[in-house]
């Protein structure tokens, strides 16, 4: 799949929201690519306007959704009702909503196979059943029984899986897989898409705030600030040579379980108002290394092979 | 060190509601066992740390502690005094000492008042403050907290600040009354990484100019890493293992504390980690299982863990695990 310079705004009555804008970044057969950024940034609006599920009054006003070569914004909402959950399919963070509350897990998830798929009734609650099982659901035939309330988080959690991997899409975009969950759980379910990853060879999207979570899922990741992508290459770059000041300052930011240090540094103020936000670089009214420069737009550039940042300042070798 | 809080045998037990069906047939109440017989001791100027998953205890730990609920048995000591059988004017003497941090500042400041009157109304009930002196130590406050010029904050309502802010605000209330102990309850959960760093520190800095003693509440372990001198962790109302902080990440001895750690994502891609995972999910706190509580879920469990409930162990020298492997 090829994300080209999508942008989606939101018309409020103080202005345009501009959530999305102008980002692009591939995800390659078989390859997890990770979205990250914190709260606002984004990265949430951009996996709805891949799947075209936008909520209104949000609407995506330019850019291309390119999956296999057919540009996904072309095609009729017909048509894209042939793509979703068959080809490209999303987990949400709280199953709870996503769900629905009267009905039973299994026939939720036979509606998507029976409607894809063809199958009958009968065959297509056989196929809900292994698909629980691929999940490490340990009694599939009761959960499938039951109804969302009656299960845990983590099961919610993997039973939302099962659906999005029911009608085997190439794509899965999962938003939050882990946030809330408690850490057992969190590292239950990341261990089980390590394995998924092994055995099923299609593509993941992984939207994530904690880059811990992204750090162990992914081969590269896309960082997103106020609705841009700042900085995008393979996740050991990003993680051991961050060169955009955002990056570098959400690495210093996070506590380590593996040793203890003496400060954290944080980042100073918050995110941008993304009705007006600061001219030129966005990141600049809390960048410690912002000058005059920085009022003007800034480039992606390339900075090494694969390795994309968008500062006036990249920092070489931090 | 001097010990600021003991608490002695703590347990808290929540009756569960019974069905029309269980009272005709006069089965017996069922109790949720959220705090089952605890002991801990938190010294002064120290930072103390509870971790556990949800369901675990340690928020409901820092409530009885705070006197928001009334303990089903145990003591609670501060300074050396029994909190629970205190009078009434020593008891609201003690609440200036003792302040809390909730998780959520979108829901512990009143929307309709002003910072001036949030962070001011301590002042007031408990030091008589009023007018233009509330309003100067208010205005020190959040310079204190961060938040400066304060008087550019100070007549704003709540929903003008951000996330981080409003914990500052909650952190200047809480630091009003010049306290010597704050319970924080998760007070950088709900909050973005690169703000969550911003309030750890300062939450460190005010330790040192206050000569705070905390007890943090989390379940974030890298939090606590960074934060705590000393931790227990809690599971189903029980500590398995506490000590000194450094002692127990370095030298983890219950299973349960090892899961925990390895279940954290860490961001060296070169660690190769070897998880310790658990099966299941926590189970219910109404009937906790026999024996030694983790033993459900225990991937090292031996025939006596089922039967017997393991007393904690000291290891080496404050550091303590419940758990037959390691006795």
């Amino acid at each position: 799949m090829e994300v080209r310079d999508l942008r989606t705004y939101f018309p409020t009555t103080r202005g345009t929201v501009k959530a999305v804008d102008g980002i692009s970044f591939t995800v390659l057969e078989g390859e997890t690519v990770g979205l990250v950024g914190e709260s606002g940034c984004g990265k949430s609006t951009a996996a709805l306007s891949i799947m075209r599920l936008v909520p209104a009054p949000g609407r995506i006003v330019g850019g291309e959704i390119l999956l296999r070569g057919r540009d996904l914004l072309k095609l009729s909402e017909a048509e894209m009702r042939e793509i979703r959950g068959a080809k490209i399919a999303m987990s949400f963070q709280d199953p709870m909503t996503f769900f629905n509350p009267v009905m039973r897990i299994g026939d939720q998830i036979a509606e998507g196979i029976i409607r894809h798929r063809k199958l009958s009734k009968k065959d297509a609650w056989e196929k809900v059943i292994s698909t629980l099982e691929v999940v490490g659901i340990p009694a599939p035939r009761e959960v499938a029984m039951s109804y969302p309330h009656q299960l845990s988080g983590g099961m919610r959690q993997r039973a939302m899986m099962a659906m999005a991997l029911s009608c085997h899409p190439e794509l899965m975009i999962a938003d939050e897989p882990t946030t809330a969950l408690d850490v057992i759980i969190q590292a239950q379910l990341l261990e089980l898409m390590k394995d998924l990853k092994k055995e099923l060879s299609m593509s993941f999207l992984i939207i994530s705030h904690d880059l811990g979570v992204i750090a162990e899922l992914c081969e590269r990741v896309a960082v997103m600030y106020a609705g841009k992508i700042v900085e995008y290459s393979d996740i050991r770059t990003i993680l051991r040579n961050p060169a955009h000041p955002y990056t570098i300052g959400l690495l210093e930011s996070i506590p380590r379980v593996g040793y203890k240090k003496e400060r954290l540094m944080g980042i100073e103020g918050s995110v941008p108002d993304l009705v007006d936000p600061p001219p030129g670089c966005r990141f600049s009214p809390r960048c410690r290394y912002a000058d005059e420069v920085c009022r003007r737009d800034p480039q992606l550039t390339e900075l090494r092979e694969g390795h994309y940042v968008l500062c006036h300042h990249p920092i070489m070798g931090g | 060190m001097e010990q600021l809080v003991e608490i002695r045998g703590l347990k808290k037990y929540y009756p569960v509601e019974r069905s029309l069906i269980d009272r005709l047939l006069s089965r017996e109440r069922g109790y949720v066992r959220a705090v089952d017989s605890i002991d801990l001791e938190i010294g002064r100027g120290e930072t103390f740390s509870l971790v556990g998953e949800s369901g675990s205890g340690k928020t409901t730990t820092g409530l009885v502690l705070m006197q928001l609920t009334e303990p089903t048995e145990g003591r609670i000591l501060f300074e050396g005094k029994d909190i629970f059988s205190l009078r009434e004017e020593e008891r609201r003497r003690l609440r200036r000492d003792m302040q809390m941090i909730f998780q959520n500042p979108y829901a512990s400041l009143n929307p309709r008042m002003t910072v001036e009157e949030i962070v001011g109304e301590p002042l007031s009930i408990h030091l008589g403050l009023r007018g233009d002196e509330r309003r100067r130590v208010v205005t020190e406050l959040l310079d204190t907290v961060g938040l400066n010029p304060g008087k550019y904050y100070i007549d704003r309502y709540p929903h003008e600040f951000s996330g981080g802010q409003r914990q500052r605000i909650a952190i200047a209330r809480a630091i009003a009354l010049k306290p010597k102990f704050i319970v924080a309850d998760e007070p950088v959960s709900s909050l973005d990484v690169s703000i969550q760093a911003t309030i750890l520190n300062l939450l460190q800095e005010l330790k040192r100019e206050f000569k705070l003693t905390y007890l943090l509440i989390a379940h974030n372990l890298a939090v606590v890493r960074y934060m705590s001198d000393k931790l227990a962790i809690m599971y189903l109302g029980k500590i398995m293992e506490k000590g000194i902080s450094e002692d127990v990440f370095q030298n983890p001895q219950h299973p349960y504390t090892k899961a925990l750690i390895s279940a954290f994502p860490d961001i060296n891609p070169d660690v190769r980690r070897d998880r310790v995972l658990l099966k299941g999910e926590i189970p219910s706190p109404i009937a906790p299982p026999p024996g030694c509580r983790f033993h459900t879920r225990c991937p090292f469990q031996r025939d006596v863990c089922r039967v017997e409930e393991p007393g904690l162990v000291e290891v080496e020298e404050g550091h303590w695990v419940a758990c037959h492997l390691v006795n």
